[in-house]
């Protein structure tokens, strides 16, 4: 029998400021434990308000049928407190709220119809402990700030944008800059126009490249779904599913949103190489889907005291060679594109759909007028194989849902130019 | 309460749950979850704030108090006590469900093409005593099925929530099961103009995402709902929507919300005229719907429509392309009501269509509703049969 028992504690702050008023001041704290136990390859899970010896005896007894369930028992201790420049405790909460009041003001522009600044702090503790005698903990502190304008002018338009990662409130200072663009960003979305539809070719912005690869292909690369037969990616590795120049990483170690020291259970986390020159090299794993796929764990992580399932944490497709211009001038006719409104993506069939912030039409190998409303979709291993890739990444953090659990995570990659499926209205 | 304030709300909520995990068509983990939490909110000079944990201690209440201080968020005062209309919302006994029922459920949805399904049994006590005297609890009850199949590379997905255990999950398991054979034989279309059947999931997908957020009073109030200008207009066809969270065994139905306020139906569309809007407490100017709730005892209350009953004068068989789900619904703009679906286990006459998309407005795509079909369904916010629209670019 093997068991494991994860205690979660939480901590979270967050501040509004709505149209320049300081609303929904929210703090709270969060502490629960769970328990698993294999059993005759079976799982039990209790979690919530238990004490140890009952939630363990409660855990036990849950799993009372048979299963073909096996895992990768390995050990680990240590303790890892992620150490903040500037910790969010030495400064009060009016001074944070006089931040959010710097970036309203300078969110203001003509044409902007609603503002809103968002000041988030968390710190997560969390302490695992197995039958093979592993004992872990650690610690990480989260800070940012979202920033939002919504203008009016031919349309109703808004923009957005996150800056968070692993850190203290130097995070928060950083993204004060940031508020003017989006105001400007806003306004200009908000007079423009429909974007052409049809296959196209598209330049993505460093945050949708991310969001692509994340989304469409990181998604397959998830352990899990190769079990439930519900990845496009079963079955294929050691072949070659993208371009000899894409290499796509997840990076648990990187001081991103989607930092960890260990994961939910318990196991050191690392770089994992997904992709090598476009030859697939390993899936993400929990503990059970290395022991059956194959592979390493590190990447089982739980949202509070949820079960943890497979997840990504800072993923990345790395640089290419081409500069920005010179992928502009290899699109010559097309779009570009920025960030994402979000997506949803189907693994199994590698069919992904998502929806740009904003972009710009491309006409002889030049930037011109901006568009609104652009989605974008099509098959990401075909993508992959035609992919041509800038030359800066840079990460982009967000919250990643699945099977009901958000986790923080952060998806990076540069400029690259692909030919996808463009829609509007 | 020991500290001084003008006024304070005390949310509680306690869930007992149990579940049954099939993975690759196997039975794989029963689980439980016995969870609670509480979240004070604090009125100071008529200013508001809210803590929340497991336990709210002293330094807790400080701290809500010494950021009330400072809070922009108006409320002169929590709701006073009210008679209340009282829906069935209990309808499921946990204890009914120990592991061994749960193995035995599990393992009848044992079937090859399941590629992960989940079953599970819930029970909620929410708990709001606030100083204008309101004390009030509901105990809620859910069952519910969630099953992905995956046959030959097709997929699809399925499920149902319910009050009661009224359902049988196998049949879940075979519809999604018979989708996916569907979507493994799917072929493409032409581009064009076709008559196309949304089912209740997905009416409920594209109505959740791009066309509730418009009612809400906080989106009115701040610009961000095409509805501000529109009050009392004609501009949806014959469509009626009415939040109704006092139906029996509704979905979303409760007595009052997560702030204490009783709950009521409320028309928001009838016969195509835009005629409410829902509200929390912090956006009603004093006229709250009972539209506050809480995501979690931990999350500040924010506008939710309940059950939202759709209803349209002509009603009919479904025709043409039959759309079973959307995928990408909640990248859609509610702020202009412009979406772009792509449909997800879409056929016409049986067989399944491959990589089809609908773009649109939502306010644009109501109009062009023809009739709706006969059997209803609850679907997260909708209860909704079948809706039939006419003329709908679908392009490939």
């Amino acid at each position: 029998m093997y068991y494991e028992i994860r205690e979660v504690e939480s901590y979270t702050l967050q501040l509004s400021l709505e149209n320049g008023k300081f609303e929904k001041p929210r703090l709270s704290r969060f502490s629960g434990k769970s328990f698993r136990v294999l059993k005759n390859g079976f799982w039990g899970y209790a979690a919530g308000d238990y004490s140890l010896k009952d939630g363990l005896e409660r855990a036990e007894k849950l799993a009372i049928h048979s299963g073909s369930s096996v895992i990768d028992e390995r050990s680990f201790s240590g303790k890892a407190v992620f150490k903040p420049e500037k910790d969010f405790e030495d400064f009060d909460v009016e001074e944070k709220v006089k931040l959010l009041r710097e970036i309203d003001e300078r969110l203001k522009a003509d044409g902007v119809v609603s503002r809103r600044a968002v000041y988030i702090e968390s710190v997560k503790r969390v302490r695992v402990e197995n039958s093979s005698g592993g004992e872990v903990f650690c610690q990480v502190p989260r800070c940012g700030t979202i920033i939002q304008a919504f203008a009016k002018g031919r349309t109703l338009q808004f923009y957005a944008e996150r800056h968070m990662r692993a850190g203290g409130y130097e995070i928060a200072l950083s993204a004060v800059d940031a508020a003017e663009k989006v105001s400007k960003i806003a306004v200009e979305l908000s007079n423009a126009g429909s974007p052409p539809s049809g296959k196209l070719n598209v330049v993505m912005n460093p945050s949708l490249t991310g969001v692509f690869i994340h989304e469409a292909f990181g998604h397959a690369a998830e352990a899990d779904h190769v079990l439930q037969n519900s990845s496009v990616l079963k079955g294929r590795l050691g072949e070659a599913v993208a371009d000899e120049s894409v290499n796509v990483i997840d990076d648990p170690a990187l001081p991103e949103f989607g930092y960890f020291p260990f994961d939910d259970e318990g196991y050191r986390a690392e770089r994992k190489t997904i992709i090598e020159n476009g030859i697939l090299k390993s899936f993400l794993n929990s503990r059970e889907t290395a022991k059956r796929v194959g592979g390493v764990a590190g990447n089982g992580r739980a949202d509070g005291i949820e079960i943890p399932i497979v997840r990504m944490s800072n993923t990345y497709i790395d640089a290419g060679d081409h500069s920005f211009e010179e992928l502009l001038e290899e699109a010559r006719d097309g779009v570009l594109l920025y960030g994402s409104r979000g997506g949803e993506t189907n693994p199994a069939t590698g069919y992904f759909h998502f929806n740009a912030q904003y972009g710009y039409i491309v006409r002889d190998g030049e930037v011109r007028e901006m568009i609104r409303d652009v989605s974008l979709s099509g098959n990401t291993l075909e993508i992959l194989r035609e992919i041509k890739l800038g030359k800066e990444i840079s990460f982009s953090p967000g919250f990643c849902g699945k099977a009901g659990q958000l986790v923080p995570v952060s998806d990076g990659g540069p400029f690259a130019l692909v030919k996808a499926f463009v829609g509007g209205e | 309460m020991e500290v001084n304030v003008d006024g304070w709300e005390i949310y509680e909520e306690r869930i007992r749950s149990r579940y049954v995990v099939l993975e690759d068509g196997k039975i794989k983990i029963i689980g439980e979850k016995y969870d609670s939490g509480k979240a004070l909110r604090v009125i100071k000079n008529g200013r508001c704030a809210m803590v929340s944990g497991k336990v709210i201690d002293n330094m807790m209440m400080e701290r809500a108090v010494k950021i009330a201080r400072i809070s922009e968020e108006r409320l002169d005062d929590f709701p006073a006590r009210k008679r209340l209309n009282r829906p069935r919302v209990y309808g499921v006994r946990l204890d009914d469900f120990d592991e061994a029922r749960m193995k035995d459920i599990g393992e009848a949805m044992e079937t090859e093409g399941v590629s992960s399904a989940y079953f599970s049994v819930e029970e909620i006590v929410r708990r709001i005593e606030n100083s204008s005297g309101v004390d009030y609890e509901e105990k809620e009850s859910y069952a519910g099925v969630i099953v992905e199949a995956v046959v030959d590379g097709g997929n699809a997905y399925e499920y149902c929530e319910s009050r009661r255990f009224d359902f049988d999950p196998e049949d879940f398991v075979e519809r999604a099961i018979e989708l996916a054979k569907i979507d493994s034989r799917a072929e493409k279309v032409e581009s064009g103009k076709y008559t196309v059947t949304l089912s209740p999931i997905a009416v409920d997908q594209l109505l959740t995402f791009s066309l509730y957020p418009a009612f809400y009073r906080e989106n009115i109030k701040k610009g961000r709902s095409v509805l501000a200008d529109l009050m009392g207009e004609k501009v949806m066809g014959e469509l009626t929507l009415i939040d109704d969270p006092v139906i029996d065994y509704g979905i979303n139905s409760c007595s009052f919300d997560d702030e204490g306020v009783g709950t009521e139906k409320k028309v928001l569309v009838e016969r195509g005229v835009i005629k409410g809007s829902i509200s929390d407490l912090i956006h009603s100017d004093g006229n709250p719907t009972g539209n506050g709730f809480r995501e979690d005892y931990s999350s500040y209350p924010a506008i939710s429509p309940t059950n939202v009953v759709l209803d349209f004068p002509e009603t009919g068989e479904a025709e043409g392309v039959y759309v079973h789900a959307f995928t990408g619904a909640h990248t859609a703009n509610f702020v202009s009501g412009d979406f772009s679906l792509k449909l997800m286990n879409a056929s016409i006459d049986g067989k399944g269509i491959k990589g089809a998309m609908i773009y649109g407005n939502v306010y644009e795509f109501l109009k062009k509703i023809s009739h709706i079909g006969k059997e209803v369904r609850q679907i997260g916010y909708t209860t909704t049969p079948e809706i039939v629209l006419e003329g709908i670019e679908i392009k490939i």
